[in-house]
């Protein structure tokens, strides 16, 4: 896979500074004027958490001395190698599940069985998918592809409720994974064509003159323009442009049946001819709100929720000139001061999946087993293959509610003390953990330790009433301190309600 | 020494045991939750009263049929528009000359015979908007197509009658609270699995299957639809104001489950399960006025006929129980269950065997003060407008009704204006 995004050609600009690099603990260093950044160690941290899910100290100290357009660089030039091997899935599935469910008509009982015992191990093949999914997070260099990726599962949100197809589940997590930094376009091209789409949003069923408009409504309203920039006769004229794809059962690919498709004359945004798919997307791409949208929802995801109109303005302007390429874009948002201001900075509320791979990644753990962790991560609203909606997941305040929070406190404790279920293999992870957290030098005393864990763990200051229970703790404890006594401490931060903030 | 089991059980033991703690916080929110200082669960004081009137909402997310739900059967211009789609006269439940239900429609016909369940006809808006997302937005901030609200409806009317810091005024049955419920004063909860509702030592892991089983093939890209989420809030305030309404009402919330018991055998779907976590609620003595659950699936561009009727059978069997159960606990006269859908289907079917994105659309009450019946005329299915079923009664007038008539409230400060009167109740 190539990077996300070529390096910086010594491009200047008046907005870097590249100061010396400040490993200072002071955290409202200088990080809320907008008109230029102070490159520091917190800023890295802050950079590494956004652009992917997050890491150590010690990895923001390694970012940090490389500048800010070094670092950026360093997390584009991600180019997806070295992640774990993929579950298999069964080009097939498709037929498979239609020939028994001939045979469960025909109340052919071996065939049931065989029919139970397949769906089951679909089953199976899922969770490998969501745990495989994780653990790319987790161990896929700083996660920068890997984060987009997400974003582009929840931007072109298809759950596997209706798919039922794992197969075509993991082709289109790989279509989102290989275009999803590279020109919008292309990747909205494969969407529309995408094998999991078109069950998703029923596009295969699609044909002749009156046409579904599910699929034809949602890329314009969802994918590319946002709701009122369409009229109700756009979509129904896209929707034609869109007629003619199937999926072949026997090996999960998408075909396009010219009889199926409506070739007459549509009228699209104004302009009229014989439009195609392509056509289609080339046009709707092209509407200048496209990239004004686009570049909104990307600035929502990576930095904070309604971004100042001149902001989107020179956003949109860049992604425009790039040709929409997506990486290129990233490169402008992670350079924007304010990507580093107050209104961005440990203002963000970890999305669930963010949650637990930051938690690994901060502590140097693995993940929670699968058989905790996926259950989890749906509890906290958040199941990977399956979004809510075609919208995806709202993010921001809607992850967080009562019964939400406290699965969140049981997850913190849960992962902080490896209490059961947990293997016991995890236990010989314990220690080598804590150390991660709290190696011996910063061990020797109080201040040193709650610093430590503080910069570890949370993206803003303690509150008062969280350093005060962090104090407690550290108070009964002996120094230097043990496994336990950091164990502890880091329960109390992995629980506060600020540890939901990044 | 070194076994690592010991050490996990001594840390369990003075972590999450040890200390001086108050007996109703679990010693682990002590911990963590360090804001509550002062604030233990036992100064939980519910402002809601727990003999009042309590109003069910629940949503049919996708955009209901409701032209193949309540089936106009006598009118041709129905069977002329639906080729593949129309439910044959003889099927339909008659519930006049002109019209009847789905034939999965069991026990909304026998509530409705009773006269403890309604059906108001044409109910919409003007500029009706397409869009589930939007579309959803309006239905719960009850906000003119035009206009953007930030809180819900039924949020405004916690904040106008349920004053006080009482969280649990609405209770969302679900992993989200929807807009509906959102207020200023953020009263509500949301409450997903019951068992996972409190504050754990050590976890069980959840069931592995649970979820993936109770999907629609066709119709199923619209599973849940919260409304919009509210981008101006404070969110380190939020979020220690989320973990008091967290430790306020977990106890209260296990506390009143323990001693519930359902009253009625409910289907194993998610809604049957959440329509019984609903009734245990109330049958405990939650003093909640509002809750708000959700059913999706109901998206049906494509391949409708079964995908539809699958879906109005598991709304009508949960709901069935759900009646049953209410009137076991001698509750069904002072709850009140509405549903509603983000809009209606267009009348012609499409070439998918399916229904595109519509209009007006019937909704559905149910309860034992309901006056009953079909209120309003069937919309005309030949003077349409973009080919879609005209509205005759703003849903306004509805949520208008129920603020006055049932939860006793003036509605114009809650609905932002007059919406007149629908006669629902019983005089």
């Amino acid at each position: 896979m190539k990077p996300l995004c070529g390096a910086m050609v010594a491009r200047k600009s008046r907005f870097f500074r590249n100061g010396a690099v400040i490993a200072g603990l002071n955290f409202s260093n200088a990080m809320s004027s907008p008109a230029e950044i102070t490159w520091s160690t917190d800023a890295a941290a802050h950079l590494l958490r956004r652009a992917g899910f997050g890491g150590t100290p010690e990895d923001a100290e390694v970012l940090a001395a490389a500048g800010l357009e070094g670092a950026v660089d360093r997390l584009l030039a991600d180019d997806g190698r070295g992640l774990p091997s993929p579950p298999v899935t069964d080009p097939a599935e498709f037929a498979q599940r239609r020939r028994f469910r001939s045979a469960r008509k025909r109340d052919d009982e071996e065939a049931q069985m065989e029919s139970r015992a397949f769906e089951r191990a679909v089953r199976e093949t899922l969770v490998a998918m969501r745990a495989w999914w994780l653990e790319c997070m987790r161990s896929g260099g700083a996660g920068v592809r890997e984060k987009l990726t997400l974003f582009w599962h929840g931007h072109f949100a298809t759950s596997q409720t209706k798919v039922r197809f794992n197969h075509l589940m993991m082709v289109q997590n790989e279509a989102l994974r290989r275009l999803g930094a590279g020109p919008f376009r292309e990747l909205c091209a494969a969407m529309v064509r995408d094998p999991a789409m078109l069950v998703w949003l029923d596009g295969r069923q699609s044909q002749g003159k009156t046409p579904n408009e599910n699929f034809a409504r949602e890329v314009l309203e969802l994918f590319t323009l946002g709701e009122g920039h369409y009229t109700e006769e756009d979509i129904r004229e896209a929707a034609r442009c869109f007629t003619g794809w199937v999926v072949d059962p026997e090996n999960g690919k998408s075909v396009f049946v010219p009889r199926r498709h409506d070739d007459g004359r549509k009228k699209l945004f104004g302009k009229s001819g014989k439009f195609g798919t392509e056509d289609a997307v080339d046009m709707i791409c092209s509407q200048p709100r496209c990239a004004e949208f686009l570049a909104t929802k990307l600035w929502e995801f990576y930095a904070y929720a309604q971004p100042e109109p001149e902001l989107v303005k020179s956003l949109a302007a860049h992604y425009r000139k790039s040709n929409l390429h997506t990486g290129e874009l990233l490169r402008i948002i992670f350079t924007r001061p304010e990507f580093y201001s107050a209104r961005a900075v440990a203002k963000q509320i970890k999305s669930p999946v963010q949650w637990m791979v930051q938690a690994a990644r901060e502590t140097g753990r693995q993940l929670l087993p699968p058989g905790v962790a996926l259950p989890l991560s749906a509890e906290l609203g958040q199941n990977l293959f399956m979004p809510p909606s075609v919208k995806g997941w709202d993010g921001g305040t809607a992850w967080i509610n009562s019964a939400t929070l406290i699965r969140r406190s049981n997850t913190a404790l849960l992962f902080a003390v490896a209490a059961p279920p947990l293997p016991l293999e995890a236990e010989s992870l314990d220690a080598a953990a804590w150390a991660v957290v709290a190696p011996p030098e910063k061990r020797f005393d109080t201040v040193t330790l709650a610093e430590r864990l503080e910069k570890v763990f949370l993206a803003a200051p303690a509150g008062p009433a969280t350093r005060k229970r962090l104090e407690a703790v550290l108070a009964e404890s002996d120094f230097p301190c043990s496994d336990d006594t950091v164990r502890e401490a880091s329960t109390v931060l992995l629980g506060c309600p600020e540890y939901n903030l990044c | 020494m070194t076994d690592p089991f010991f050490t996990r059980r001594k840390f369990l033991r003075t972590v999450i045991l040890g200390g001086a703690i108050a007996p109703t916080v679990p010693s682990f929110v002590n911990r963590t939750f360090a804001a509550l200082d002062g604030v233990a669960a036992s100064n939980f004081t519910p402002v809601t009263g727990k003999d009042d009137t309590i109003l069910v909402v629940m949503q049919l997310a996708g955009g209901n049929d409701g032209l193949n739900t309540v089936i106009p059967f006598a009118d041709d211009a129905y069977f002329k528009a639906r080729p593949g789609l129309a439910i044959p006269a003889d099927k339909v439940r008659r519930l006049d000359d002109y019209c009847g239900l789905h034939p999965s429609m069991e026990n909304l016909g026998a509530l409705l015979g009773e006269g403890q369940a309604s059906i108001v006809q044409g109910v919409g808006y003007p500029n009706p908007n397409r869009s589930h997302f939007r579309a959803t937005e309006i239905w719960h901030t009850a906000s003119d197509a035009d206009k953007n609200e930030a809180y819900g409806w039924l949020g405004r009317y916690c904040d106008a009658a349920c004053a006080g810091e009482d969280p649990g005024a609405g209770i969302a049955i679900g992993d989200q609270v929807p807009q509906a419920l959102r207020s200023a004063s953020g009263q509500s909860i949301a409450i997903g699995a019951p068992q996972d509702y409190q504050f754990q030592e050590g976890m069980d892991p959840a069931p592995m299957e649970a979820d993936d089983d109770a999907s629609a093939p066709d119709g199923g890209s619209i599973d849940m639809l919260f409304g919009a989420s509210d981008p101006d809030v404070n969110v380190a305030d939020f979020l220690q104001r989320t973990a008091l309404d967290a430790v306020a009402s977990s106890s209260k919330v296990q506390g009143i489950l323990r001693k519930s018991h359902p009253g009625a055998e409910y289907p194993a779907t998610d809604l049957g399960r959440r329509l019984q976590l609903v009734a245990r609620l109330i049958g405990g003595g939650m003093p909640s006025r509002v809750y708000y659950v959700s059913l999706g699936g109901f998206d049906t561009h494509a391949n409708q006929a079964g995908a539809h009727e699958r879906q109005l059978s598991v709304f009508d069997q949960a709901v069935g129980a759900f009646c049953r159960d209410m009137k076991a606990q001698g509750n069904f006269d002072r709850v009140m269950l509405l549903t509603f859908s983000e809009f209606g289907r267009r009348v012609a079917q499409n070439a998918s065997g399916g229904t595109d994105h519509g209009a007006a659309a019937p909704l559905f009450l149910f309860g034992g003060a309901l006056k009953g019946g079909l209120i309003g005329q069937h919309p005309s299915l030949t003077k349409l407008e973009r080919g879609d079923l005209v509205h005759h009664t703003d849903f306004r007038c509805v949520y208008a009704a129920l603020l006055e008539q049932w939860l006793k409230t003036p509605s114009a400060p809650v609905l932002g204006r007059d919406f007149g009167r629908l006669a629902l109740l019983r005089s």
